[in-house]
């Protein structure tokens, strides 16, 4: 006998999607296509006419109960196509999906709010909207209210609601839903955090009895969520693997990098920034990966075409939110150089780096002390950026890994 | 292994694929399975776009009444100043123009309705799934809640012209009834196309503006001789013209031959309607994007 966890919900089998570039040929191909649907021709979906591309192309995965999968993937690259598949308003050019027991998804979750009408006409209407009927609204009332945290306003318009109340509220209704088959599509990007958690909890209390399916450009959310991961390439290529952390690495490897903004005055050039670990070192252009616990070297090229007094060079870490997490400030401390000129080189390296995976840039600035004034000389915003490869993925950046000693233990005694 | 398939065979499964086409028959199934569903949301959007529209008017719903009126008003003045010299029978002119602005109002709503509705609706139908038929069924409400403030001014009418109230008044309301599923028939019709193409949208006001003088809404059918071959294969002008007059208690035994055929055709091509909006949505709903 099968147990509960076995059942295959969700079977998705060489999946295709085609879309037309310009607006008015896709008009013109609807006309054809509806004329062809209402008459019964068959009018060769699987071919791709002028101005068509695939938007997804020969996809499959299937998906049991208590699993969750994590569609990641740029802008572009099908991953709202899928869902809207997945979700049966609209239909695959190739293959086939199987869907077993109710789908509900997590998409838009204000839909159907009217901004004139107060929050507890709305919850009514949504409600109705994702297949409750009256009743049911009735009876889960109270928990709604109770998840959304809106007090009094409840009997206001919504149009005076903050976004964050909006979603708020759209989600409490949404929760109530009890699906086999889950669609979630980046609905964690507003709210603060206490909400944030808290949707994470309901999902969490959803995975174990749904079959879940997960979009976000949040990688801490997909690490956090999911079992197993599609990577969905441009070239409509996929990277699928229960290996969620390979994944993500592999997404964020697809980036290519805006180097950031320089400031400063050209008084000094930068030559070259080189970053590596242990002896391999990276040129420019090429995606620099270090492993988690490796030590992180930095190489800075510098030409002055002045001199610099008691010069300073400080780093910022950044990671993929803009997060500015880790500093460095010792450059001063341990070179206490008087001046520099010229061609100058330095080489910063930091042991054991404990950092989550994921993308990370390094801004480097220059200041000098001229007569106890600090002035800038540059700062560069995002100069080089670098990748880490790790086991851990955490909402923190820094995994720090203690050394752990056992000093009372009541058991082993 | 039984229990499986038992659990298993209570869940609904949907396959979705390209060559997924399904029969005009299937789908009638398929919507009236989804009826009670989809009547109980297209009452609640009725019901929530009613309340929403006039929340922030001070006249509300008499706003639906205007165009008519202002429609009957210029034809009583051109009448009475022998500007527009119409030789109807029967009833008062003002009272013939007012009940067949009034009820042209109705039909034209009927046709404009179903496309604003799902228009309007257009961002939730892209993104969540949910039985298509109730947005019809909302612009059927909307469309009945505007005909029963156009019966305020008809009672008025009555009350006003002292226009003696028979049995036959009463069949005015059918008649009425079937104008509207005549008007949504044809919103149907084109709601395809005008979902795709917004030329529709924007011709369509400018249409029915035109229609309603190839219709006996301003004048009776017998005022132009020439005329009557275009008034024949109108399918509106015989449901308009008895609603009117049984309401207003003249010419009480029209041929009921057409009106019977134009109602089973009505409801015949809203069924249609109906299950061409099923096929042609997921078609649609590609196209107008997010």
């Amino acid at each position: 006998m099968m147990s509960d966890k076995d059942e295959i919900l969700v079977e998705v089998n060489h999946v295709s999607k085609k879309f037309s570039k310009s607006l008015k040929q896709s008009m013109w191909y609807g006309l054809k296509d509806l004329g062809s649907a209402v008459l019964g021709i068959n009018n060769h979906r699987s071919v791709l006419r002028q101005g068509e591309f695939w938007a997804v192309k020969d996809l499959s995965f299937t998906l049991r109960r208590g699993e969750c999968l994590g569609l990641i993937g740029r802008n572009g690259a099908g991953k709202s196509t899928m869902l809207k598949m997945l979700n049966g308003l609209i239909r695959p050019d190739e293959g086939t999906i199987t869907i077993r027991g109710k789908t509900g998804a997590l998409i838009e979750l204000s839909a159907g709010f009217n901004p004139l009408l107060s929050g507890r006409e709305n919850v009514y209407v949504n409600g109705q909207l994702l297949g409750f009927t009256k009743k049911e609204i009735d009876n889960k009332l109270e928990a709604i209210l109770d998840f959304a945290e809106i007090g009094e306003f409840i009997d206001s318009p919504v149009q005076n609601y903050s976004s964050g109340m909006k979603v708020r509220l759209g989600f409490a209704v949404a929760a109530q839903m009890e699906p086999d088959v889950m669609l979630i599509d980046e609905v964690l990007a507003v709210g603060d955090i206490g909400f944030v958690l808290k949707c994470l909890n309901k999902m969490d209390e959803l995975r174990s009895k749904t079959a879940m399916i997960f979009v976000s450009h949040a990688m801490p959310f997909v690490s956090r969520m999911c079992t197993s991961i599609c990577f969905m390439m441009e070239d409509k290529t996929t990277f699928q693997s229960n290996d969620v952390s390979a994944g993500i690495t592999k997404y964020y490897e697809g980036f290519k990098n805006e180097l950031g903004r320089y400031d400063g005055m050209d008084i000094v050039e930068i030559k070259k920034i080189t970053l590596g670990s242990e002896g391999c070192q990276f040129g420019p252009g090429e995606t620099v990966t270090i492993s988690n616990g490796k030590d992180l070297v930095l190489t800075i090229d510098l030409y002055c075409h002045q001199r610099i007094n008691r010069p300073t060079i400080y780093l910022a870490f950044y990671d993929k939110e803009q997060r500015n997490f880790a500093e460095v400030f010792n450059f001063s401390d341990q070179m206490q150089l008087e001046e520099m000129s010229g061609a100058v080189t330095f080489r910063a390296v930091i042991p054991n780096i404990q950092f989550s995976q994921g993308q990370y840039s390094i801004t480097i600035g220059l200041n000098e002390y001229d007569n106890g004034v600090r002035k800038m000389i540059f700062r560069y915003q995002s100069a080089i950026y670098f990748i880490v490869d790790s086991k851990k993925h955490g909402w923190a950046t820094m995994q720090l890994e203690p050394k752990w000693e056992m000093i009372y233990n009541a058991i082993a005694k | 292994m039984e229990n499986d398939s038992l659990a298993s065979s209570k869940m609904p499964v949907h396959v979705y694929s390209a060559s997924g086409r399904t029969s005009i028959f299937k789908n009638l199934k398929k919507i009236s399975k989804e009826f009670p569903v989809a009547h109980a949301l297209g009452f609640r959007f009725a019901e929530r776009n009613i309340r929403a529209r006039y929340r922030q008017s001070l006249l509300g719903v008499l706003w639906a009444l205007v165009p008519p009126l202002a429609t009957a008003a210029i034809w009583i003045f051109l009448n009475q100043k022998n500007i527009v010299t119409l030789n109807h029978t029967g009833s008062s002119y003002p009272l013939f123009v007012i009940t067949g602005t009034m009820l042209w109002s109705v039909f034209s709503t009927a046709v404009i309705q179903p496309i604003q509705t799902i228009q309007a609706n257009a961002p939730i139908l892209v993104k969540i799934n949910f039985p298509r038929e109730s947005l019809i069924i909302t612009a059927f409400y909307e469309i009945s809640f505007n005909a029963l403030i156009s019966l305020v001014i008809i009672v008025a009418e009555l009350v006003i012209f002292k226009v003696p109230v028979t049995l036959y008044t009463l069949l005015f309301f059918p008649a009425m009834v079937v104008l509207i599923l005549l008007g949504m028939c044809f919103g149907l019709m084109v709601l395809p196309l005008a979902l795709l193409y917004k030329d529709v949208q924007f011709a369509l006001p400018t249409f029915l503006q035109l229609a309603m003088y190839a219709t006996p809404v301003v004048y009776a059918a017998t005022d132009f001789s020439g005329f009557s071959k275009i008034l024949a294969l109108n399918p509106v002008s015989p449901v308009l013209t008895s609603a009117r007059d049984w309401l207003l208690g003249v010419n009480l035994n029209p041929s009921f031959g057409p009106l019977i055929l134009i109602t089973l055709g009505s409801i015949f091509i809203l069924l249609m309607g109906m299950i061409l909006q099923r096929i042609a949505m997921e078609i649609l709903i590609e196209r107008m994007g997010t």
